[in-house]
């Protein structure tokens, strides 16, 4: 692929994840309220609360510092970045040698403690025992990210996403256990995450609308992540034209629905579980798959 | 090249001497001038240091016919001494610069000062020592010129044990190898040589020899808090390297690696978890930092013995490379963050962090540099922590492979560390900035602080912006200081793979590359700003918290009620009871996680059994 259309590729992506991650939100909304038996809002319910907060005035706490001012930019940034750098509809984009998994957990974990910061910025009761229940949620969800991402880049022998979609693309990494164990995981962590909601109770107005636009597009990104790694189906390879990227965006579609469908019958089913029982069994799955995929095949 | 340059470091340890023997009786007008002076020495150091690095590392030796009766002492100076005086300079310039004007207490300054200047001296010449006699003479001369700064009690006692443990099993182990100069070591390496690194691994802290770690920092004033976690475990990771890496040949046997493994992941996760979880006092969170970045180290070390032991020269290299960033790390990062909590006491009147709270509104500066020390002491990108760790977790993949489950589950274990140990810290990270600088202030001190005085300030902010620039570029860092050092304990010329741009790993194009990275963010956080500068919506209101009901404080608690801002505990879940104690009492009721730790043991142990390898 020619330079040129790495870039264009890459801001189509980024294009696709700004549109896709309000809608995404709205039809997980709908699917979980359809599934429990109620009508649920419209579709596009988040882009009409996205527009009115955008229309607010942000209200500030006195005793709030520079942390709170600057933290939803610093989010949405991080989560933009994040986004840019995790594959949708082709390989080979423009910033793809950037996408290390280490590097994309590392970011992950910037736009978490920022909010955390955020959270504890006001002095308030209510900020600072948000932050302290977001961070035991942290304890497991973090490490167990971090093991799995370290298995598949055993697994393939590289940690650059890209290189390891397009090895399970190729018919698949060597080691099926493994892969098929940080995959669960990775299920797991996802479903943690999403389940959990955002905290931004330290924003308001257009602050507001960046924090809850920043999780519309992590969850984009999970989805993505873990439905990508799964079932590369359909992804463009890194040399293909237009026609083959439809296909990809078709194919991406397809990927970003089934899971937000799959989460919203998990919901269902499991109610209202702690996440942290559930995070345990991602940990030692995301364990696991790191050991057997050391052991196992691998570059010698 | 070099040659010259041996001497003037000579010189410099002997007029630092001067300065601690002067520095305790120098009057309180002149003392401004003797902290310039030091400060001069030390940037005069490190520019020595960089010298060496960048224009020629062919080593350079001196025989001193000074010493114990019928004795020479030998200094020696390559590239591997050449990075670590650099690390040593630098964090002793930052402190006198910085310390010189802050007048913590008065009556203790004058032998804080000497003190520093001594400590200096002792660590420059076991940097440049090249006989085990030097060595033991420049750790117990630093160990004391600290333990002579703190106060009486019994922390400080055992600080001043430990370091001369240190000097004692060097010497035990030359004598035992049967010579004291490394030159006649090196050719004949036994395995006595291992004792040797008892003293330097009690030195920087790692379990089980943690304990004295962390009271010996609250008991020292900031500047020797900064100096023992800025200079001296740095030190202590230079004498490891020397003994293990250097001395002990080409081939150490293979089992040397495991105990800096096994205990280095011990380290990182308890470390972490102290500063977490357990300390409640600004120093007690920063040493518990510095046992962790020991613990990381030392796998470090444990990596490169490793590879060594089974020839795989590409991991001994992504050790030592991750041994040298995380040791320029703790030298910016640590003297950075204790001379922030140094501040934090003599500006806000306490450092229990249950005292504090608001803190960046009266001091920004500290604030800042807090902040930059703990980012790079964390796991998060563009620290250079996370370049340590990131070049870490390349080790484990890069570890023998097909070398059995016993391999795998031991580098599953380290990578669980790892990972455990980066998550901890950021929780440190959020828990001390949370809540002793950001929020409410807890106390009438807490809201009168005054940031750090204006003369002290430069040196505090070229010190963290020394730490942002190493993070944003640790290629680089790596590169231009780091690399000589590589080649000198590798032999073959085998570097590093990085670039001005970031971080390779041994096979593959693809990396951390923190340049481009920072590039893109912040295009996409000036895309964001301009959108806003367009399109300005109304503009924000400022007002009274809504505290749940709260009613505002009244007047005769003017600090409101304390309890309704959260303080140091609950950032982790508690898992204070040992397993087993709970295993005797109640077996069905198994605390969840042990039952899992538990399970994934077993889970293990069948699939080796079964012989899955």
């Amino acid at each position: 692929m020619s330079t040129l259309m790495a870039f264009v590729a890459q801001v189509l992506h980024l294009l696709v994840v700004m549109v896709a991650a309000p809608t995404l939100a709205g039809l997980s909304r709908v699917l979980a309220d359809r599934l429990a038996g109620r009508d649920g809002p419209p579709l596009l319910q988040p882009w009409w609360e996205l527009a009115r907060l955008m229309r607010k005035q942000p209200v500030i706490a006195e005793n709030a510092s520079v942390v709170t001012r600057y933290a939803p930019q610093l989010v949405l940034t991080v989560t933009l970045v994040t986004a840019m750098l995790a594959p949708g509809f082709t390989l080979g984009m423009a910033l793809a040698p950037l996408g290390d998994t280490l590097t994309i957990a590392g970011l992950l974990v910037w736009a978490r403690l920022a909010l955390l910061l955020a959270a504890t910025d006001a002095g308030t009761a209510e900020g600072g025992v948000a932050a302290i229940r977001a961070s035991r949620i942290a304890f497991l969800a973090e490490p167990a990210l971090l093991l799995v991402l370290l298995g598949l880049s055993a697994l393939a022998g590289t940690g650059n996403l890209d290189a390891i979609i397009d090895g399970q693309r190729d018919g698949g990494l060597v080691n099926g256990a493994a892969i098929e164990m940080a995959i669960a995981a990775l299920a797991i962590l996802v479903w943690a995450a999403v389940a959990t909601p955002p905290l931004d109770a330290a924003f308001s107005g257009r602050d507001l609308a960046m924090v809850h636009l920043s999780d519309d597009v992590r969850r984009v990104v999970w989805f993505t992540l873990v439905t990508t790694i799964a079932v590369p189906a359909g992804i463009a390879p890194p040399d293909a034209g237009p026609l083959a990227w439809a296909l990809g965006l078709l194919a991406w579609v397809v990927r970003l629905t089934v899971a937000s469908g799959a989460m919203a019958g998990i919901g269902l089913l499991v109610g209202r579980t702690d996440a942290r029982r559930a995070l345990g069994v991602a940990a030692l799955l995301g364990g696991l798959a790191l050991v057997l995929s050391l052991a196992g095949a691998g570059p010698a | 090249m070099s040659d010259p340059i041996l001497p003037l470091l000579l010189a410099m340890v002997c007029v630092l001497l001067v300065l601690g023997a002067v520095g305790a009786a120098v009057p309180r007008a002149s003392r401004q001038a003797v902290g310039f002076v030091g400060a001069v020495l030390g940037g005069w150091g490190a520019l020595l240091a960089l010298l060496v690095l960048t224009l020629d590392q062919s080593p350079a030796s001196l025989a001193l016919p000074v010493g114990p009766p019928g004795m020479t002492l030998h200094l020696a100076l390559d590239a591997l001494s050449g990075f670590f005086l650099l690390l040593l300079f630098l964090s002793g310039t930052a402190c006198v610069a910085v310390a010189a004007e802050a007048t913590e207490s008065p009556d203790a300054a004058p032998a804080t000062l000497a003190g520093s200047a001594l400590c200096l001296a002792g660590s420059v010449l076991t940097i440049l020592a090249a006989d085990a006699v030097t060595m033991a003479i420049g750790l117990s001369l630093s160990g004391r010129a600290i333990w002579a700064t703190g106060t009486p009690g019994r922390a400080r006692a055992w600080q001043l044990g430990v370091s001369q443990m240190a000097a004692l099993t060097v010497l035990a182990a030359a004598v035992l190898c049967g010579g004291a100069t490394f030159a006649a070591i090196r050719p004949h390496p036994t395995p006595f040589l291992f004792l040797a690194c008892f003293g330097p691994i009690a030195l920087a802290g790692l379990v089980p020899f943690h304990g004295w770690v962390i009271p010996a920092h609250q008991a020292a004033p900031a500047r020797a808090g900064a100096l023992l976690s800025g200079a001296m475990q740095p030190l202590s990771i230079y004498v490891l390297l020397r003994v293990l890496l250097d001395l002990a040949g080409p081939a150490p046997p293979v089992w040397w690696c495991w105990p800096f493994l096994g205990l280095g992941a011990v380290s990182a996760v308890l470390g972490g978890w102290r500063a977490a979880a357990q300390a409640v006092q600004v120093d007690s969170i920063l040493a518990a930092m510095t046992i962790r970045q020991t613990g990381l180290a030392a796998i470090g070390i444990g990596f490169a013995l490793l590879g060594r032991a089974s020839d795989l020269p590409t991991l001994t290299s992504m050790g030592l490379a991750a041994v040298l960033l995380l040791s320029l790390g703790q030298a910016l990062c640590g003297t950075l963050a204790h001379l922030a909590a140094g501040a934090v006491r003599q500006g806000a009147g306490s450092r229990l962090l249950a005292m504090l709270g608001g803190l960046v509104h009266p001091m920004p500066i500290v604030t800042l540099g807090m902040g930059a020390a703990l980012l790079g002491w964390s796991g998060l990108p563009a620290g250079i922590g996370f370049a340590g760790i990131w070049l870490l977790f390349q080790a484990v993949l890069d570890a023998p492979r097909m070398a059995g489950l016993g391999m795998a589950i031991g580098l599953g274990v380290v990578a669980t560390a790892l990972a455990v140990s980066s998550m901890l810290a950021g929780t440190a990270l959020v828990r001390l900035i949370g809540v002793a600088f950001l929020g409410r202030p807890r106390g009438p001190r807490a809201a009168g602080a005054v940031d750090m005085a204006a003369p002290a300030r430069p040196g505090f902010l070229v010190l963290a912006a020394l730490s942002g620039l190493a993070g944003l570029m640790p290629g680089a860092a790596l590169l231009v200081l780091a690399e000589p050092a590589i080649r000198f304990l590798t032999h073959d010329g085998l570097g590093v793979r990085s670039s001005g741009l970031g971080l390779f790993p041994s096979t593959g194009w693809s990396g951390y590359l923190s340049v481009p990275l920072i590039a893109v963010a912040g295009v996409v956080a000036g895309c964001l700003l301009a959108l806003q500068r367009r399109r300005p919506g109304p503009p924000p209101r400022v007002s009274p918290i809504w505290n749940d009901g709260f009613a505002p404080p009244p007047a005769w608690l003017p600090f409101g009620e304390p309890l309704t801002q959260v303080a140091t505990a609950g950032f982790l879940p508690p898992l204070t009871r040992p397993p087993l104690s709970k295993l005797r009492m109640h077996l069905p009721r198994l605390d969840r996680l042990w039952a899992l730790v538990g399970a994934s043991a077993a889970v293990l142990a069948v699939l080796a059994w079964i012989g899955l390898a």
